[in-house]
């Protein structure tokens, strides 16, 4: 380092690294403190995350791997998966389009009730999954208000795969959107105006320019609508109507396999959906780690 | 009150911050500690506050060992450089923050706080804002409110970190003024920390000049900017120019003898460097036996000065020369013109790669040019 | 919630194309999944009156289960304010093996599907589980009964909490620390009075999405609740009972109820991060 005049204006005076956080005694705990909130802190995850997590694998192998993988061979297990995977296939693309597309006219423009949209966006947060699938249940029940017309036109919707794709959709919609919103209103237009003024087509701009990047967040906003897709349990509990082999989802499968105290079986299948939460999750981390300036800072879901 | 700073010691990590400051600091003096990026002037105003444990050495406030103090009980004016105001207490709940966390024995009453922050809010001209909040306040009153917070405690010593750095150039200049008379008016001892050299050398009445965890000067403005004690100082307090020459026989020879100066004859015989800044350079006629031949290759105005690059004859190197507002009628110059010129006044530093040199990355060998170059960025 | 905290771009920005199919799209869709069903929980209850919806939820078993419901939600709302800024606090401030792991695991209950939370935590909490039997010893008994409600509900507002602080607090500059330390505040009043109100609101709203979410939770309630009548039945599976026995009127009021309170707290949240806003 060179002890030359090099003045950075306006800049306090910054040391080669950051120093310490444990080093600066003056200003932190006394180490008793600090080692009694890591314990509580680390007590508290391990008993309601960390063990409820590892419970579900040690349950679903309390009789060995036999036993485990013979759960997968029953045929209301594999109708289940299959159902499963179809409404997240239905649900997840759908979802991505409009989290795209909420997206661009949220963050690109200004436009009045912009505020309204971004909570409506967010309203399946805060509303019960049984009320989400209740709503379900009294427009296309059998006193439903448009069931007189759907009924005709359209076929069964109520404890049938439809039923289960829109209380599948409406629970998970805004994860792609929320993902999306803040990290493209961080990014701002400069770099798409830049593209326009080049030459480029709208649609260009859009996948030249504004999907690389944010491609990480959308990945892991797919990911995540796709866990929760796969996993819900209390919308689609009310509108499925637990035919089994037919109406089934993994989730509902697990209850009922619970209730009749298959613990094996039901806890096999609920791995399933654990490993998958699993790996959501560290491919949240992987990214974080990796990309973290391509992710949007604050994220909440 | 006075402090003393005795063989202040600094790590973080492999980097020494702090090489053994020893420093004395009079009652009510305006002291600046100025120096470049990471020299370690921060890190000494964080020491005195207690903000940094030390690894060696002491400070004393007047009688008291204030190394054995904690912070808290330091009881120093400590201002920010980004004021660090509670965003969620309003003007008076800031100023009035350091009576009301007082333990209860020795907490004034509520009057008496009141009072008091009146006073203060007076006294930095910010009457009528004391409910205001400060994500409502201009740069400026946010400097004033850190002030008045930091006095509030009645200081043993106020410290200032960069407290003009994050203000606008005219904002600056207000309130330097308005410091300058705060300070004679109140007589705390009073020490801040700069990297500009025209603040230091406008406000304080005393400069400490720092570079690499050292001081390398300490003397008030005319003795730092008059008699810069080491090459560091001089370079860091304007872009002077820098002459290769030898000192033979008590003669002081430039640039192989071309021009010879007359020397104070203490210097060592030796090669030298001769530090002249550009407005200690004085043209000279072709009878002057002091003089260096060159041709003007730059011709710079900028407002009441004219600044001219001469490139010498003998080396090859660009000099800078200052010349008040000229007299168009004595002189015009252009490109290409030859000229004379004589340094009036100048310093003379062996030229030695010494190891403090090589410490500061102070190249006395670098040419004229590379030397300007580098103290411009 | 996140984007209204942001800063709003700037306007003049019609250059970008775009904006009528994006947003026609955006409001065709919101409006078919949310809107008109909306409407139409609405227009239903609507038809049940005032009188109607109080005299479906004043029975007795309607009362106890939305007690449950909103009071179990609030004290597992608590313990997770209490904790989780234990938890975010330690991450933002200290450095500990095993760090990174236990941060990727807070998100767990945003991924992991409800019914399988659910039948974990009963195996955990029953009396032959591991933590229910060193419970048992105490003569604690957390599966089904509220105390398992609690539970339930606490895990899956954990990460609420601990996600809304966090970003707060590492925003906390150090020199906020330092500048009160210097006016003598000692550690435990820096904390109180410096650091912890600029963190309050983010916890008021970290506190109020984990207890939106625990007030409607199901899936992973209703295992370890063990659902008895009037002790440990929650409200939304009520809404469940309601409609097996085709009640859908009495299904509707109870829902309705709680659309309302959730949406009156959602109003709350958003007035008082505006408010927050506004000082700083």
């Amino acid at each position: 380092m060179s002890g030359t005049v090099d003045v950075s204006p306006g800049q306090r005076e910054r040391l080669p690294f950051e120093p310490l956080k444990q080093t600066n005694s003056v200003i932190n705990e006394p180490p008793y403190v600090r080692w009694l909130l890591i314990a509580t802190a680390v007590g508290f995850l391990a008993l309601f995350l960390l063990l409820p997590l590892l419970s579900v694998f040690v349950e679903a192998l309390r009789k060995g791997f036999g036993p485990y993988f013979e759960s997968f061979a029953d045929p209301e297990t594999l109708a289940a998966i299959q159902l499963t995977v179809l409404a997240a296939a239905i649900a997840v693309p759908l979802n991505l389009v409009f989290g795209l597309c909420a997206a661009w006219a949220i963050t690109k423009f200004e436009f009045r009730g912009k505020q309204f949209l971004i909570t409506l966006i967010d309203l399946p947060f805060s509303v019960s999954p049984v009320v989400a699938g209740l709503i379900f249940v009294l427009i296309f029940g059998a006193q439903g208000w448009a069931q007189p017309f759907v009924g005709d036109h359209v076929g069964k919707v109520l404890f049938a795969t439809p039923g289960i794709v829109l209380a599948t959709v409406f629970v998970t919609f805004p994860f792609i959107a929320r993902e999306l919103i803040p990290l493209m209103q961080e990014q701002g237009t400069e770099d798409e105006q830049a593209a326009l003024s080049l030459g480029a087509t709208g649609w260009q701009t859009f996948t030249r320019v504004t999907l690389p990047n944010i491609k990480w967040a959308l990945l892991y906003g797919v990911l995540l609508c796709n866990a929760r897709a796969m996993g819900e349990f209390g919308a689609v509990s009310v509108v499925s109507g637990h035919i089994r082999g037919l109406t089934n989802t993994m989730p509902l499968h697990i209850e009922i396999l619970y209730n009749e105290y298959q613990f094996v079986s039901a806890f096999a299948v609920a791995s399933l959906l654990a490993l998958l939460a699993l790996v959501t999750l560290a491919l949240k981390s992987f990214l974080e780690w990796r990309y973290a300036d391509q992710l949007a800072a604050t994220r909440r879901h | 009150m006075d402090i003393q700073i005795r063989g202040v010691q600094k790590h973080y990590g492999s980097f020494h911050a702090l090489r053994g400051i020893d420093l004395d600091i009079a009652s009510g003096e305006l002291l600046a500690l100025l120096g470049p990026s990471g020299s370690g002037k921060t890190t000494l105003l964080r020491a005195i506050a207690g903000l940094e444990p030390l690894d060696g050495g002491q400070v004393r406030f007047g009688d008291i060992d204030a190394t054995a103090l904690t912070v808290q009980q330091r009881q120093v004016g400590f201002v920010f450089q980004q004021y660090a105001l509670f965003k969620h207490m309003t003007v008076f709940d800031n100023i009035a923050f350091g009576l009301t966390v007082r333990p209860k024995k020795q907490r004034p009453d509520t009057a008496t706080i009141n009072k008091r922050v009146r006073e203060l809010l007076e006294l930095v001209q910010l009457g009528g804002l004391e409910q205001r909040y400060p994500a409502q306040l201009s740069g400026g009153q946010k400097q004033r409110v850190a002030l008045a917070r930091a006095l509030a405690i009645e200081p043993r010593v106020l410290l200032l970190d960069e407290p003009f750095g994050a203000l606008d150039a005219k904002v600056r200049k207000d309130l330097r003024r308005w410091l300058r008379q705060l300070h004679r008016e109140t007589g705390y001892t009073t020490i801040f920390v700069t990297h500009d050299q025209e603040e230091a050398l406008e406000l304080a009445d005393r400069v400490v000049v720092m570079n690499r965890g050292v001081i390398e000067q300490v003397g008030t403005t005319d003795q730092v900017w008059d008699a810069p004690a080491t090459p560091f100082v001089y370079d860091f307090l304007g872009t002077p120019n820098v002459l290769p020459a030898r000192v033979e026989r008590g003669a002081l020879l430039l640039n192989g003898a071309t021009a010879t100066l007359a020397t104070a004859g203490a210097e060592p015989e030796g090669p030298v460097n001769v530090y002249t800044r550009p407005n200690e350079l004085r043209i000279a006629d072709d009878g002057d036996a002091a003089a260096l031949s060159g041709t003007v290759v730059e011709i710079q105005r900028t407002g009441l000065l004219l600044r001219l690059g001469v490139q010498l004859l003998s080396s090859g190197d660009t000099i800078e020369i200052e010349l008040p507002n000229p007299d168009p009628a004595v002189q015009r110059w252009q490109l290409g013109d030859a000229i004379r010129v004589r340094p009036a006044r100048y310093s003379l530093f062996p030229r030695k790669a010494t190891t403090a040199e090589v410490e500061t990355g102070f190249d006395p060998t670098r040419t004229v040019a590379e030397h300007r170059e580098r103290s411009r960025n | 919630m996140t984007a209204t905290a942001l800063p709003r771009p700037r306007r003049a920005r019609r250059t970008l194309p775009g904006l009528t199919p994006t947003l026609g799209f955006t409001i065709f869709y919101l409006g078919l999944i949310v809107l008109i069903p909306l409407a139409g929980v609405f227009f239903r209850a609507s038809g049940l009156g005032l009188d109607g919806i109080w005299k479906v939820i004043s029975d007795e078993r309607v009362l106890a289960a939305l007690k449950l419901s909103f009071g179990a939600a609030a004290i597992a709302a608590v313990l997770n304010a209490v904790f989780g800024s234990i938890v975010a606090w330690v991450f933002v401030r200290y450095e500990f093996p095993g760090k990174r792991l236990l941060d990727a695991v807070i998100d767990l209950p945003f991924a992991l599907p409800t019914a399988v939370a659910g039948i974990a935590l009963t195996a955990l909490y029953s009396e032959s589980g591991w933590i229910g039997s060193v419970l048992a010893q105490a003569g604690i008994k957390v599966a089904y009964t509220p105390l398992g409600v609690i539970v339930a509900m606490t895990f899956i507002g954990l990460p609420f909490v601990v996600r809304t602080v966090e970003p707060v607090l590492k925003e906390v500059e150090r020199d906020l620390e330092e500048a009160a330390a210097t006016l003598g505040a000692h550690r435990l009043t820096t904390v109180l009075r410096v650091i912890a109100p600029a963190v309050f609101p983010s916890l008021v709203t970290g506190f109020a999405l984990a207890f939106a979410r625990a007030v409607g939770e199901y899936g992973s309630v209703i295992f370890i609740a063990g659902n008895f009548p009037m002790v440990s039945e929650i409200a939304p599976l009520l809404i469940i009972i309601k409609l097996e026995e085709f009640d859908y009127q009495g299904a509707t009021a109870v829902a309705a109820t709680m659309l309302v309170l959730s949406f009156l707290l959602l109003l709350a949240i958003n007035l008082l991060q505006a408010r927050a806003r506004r000082k700083s």
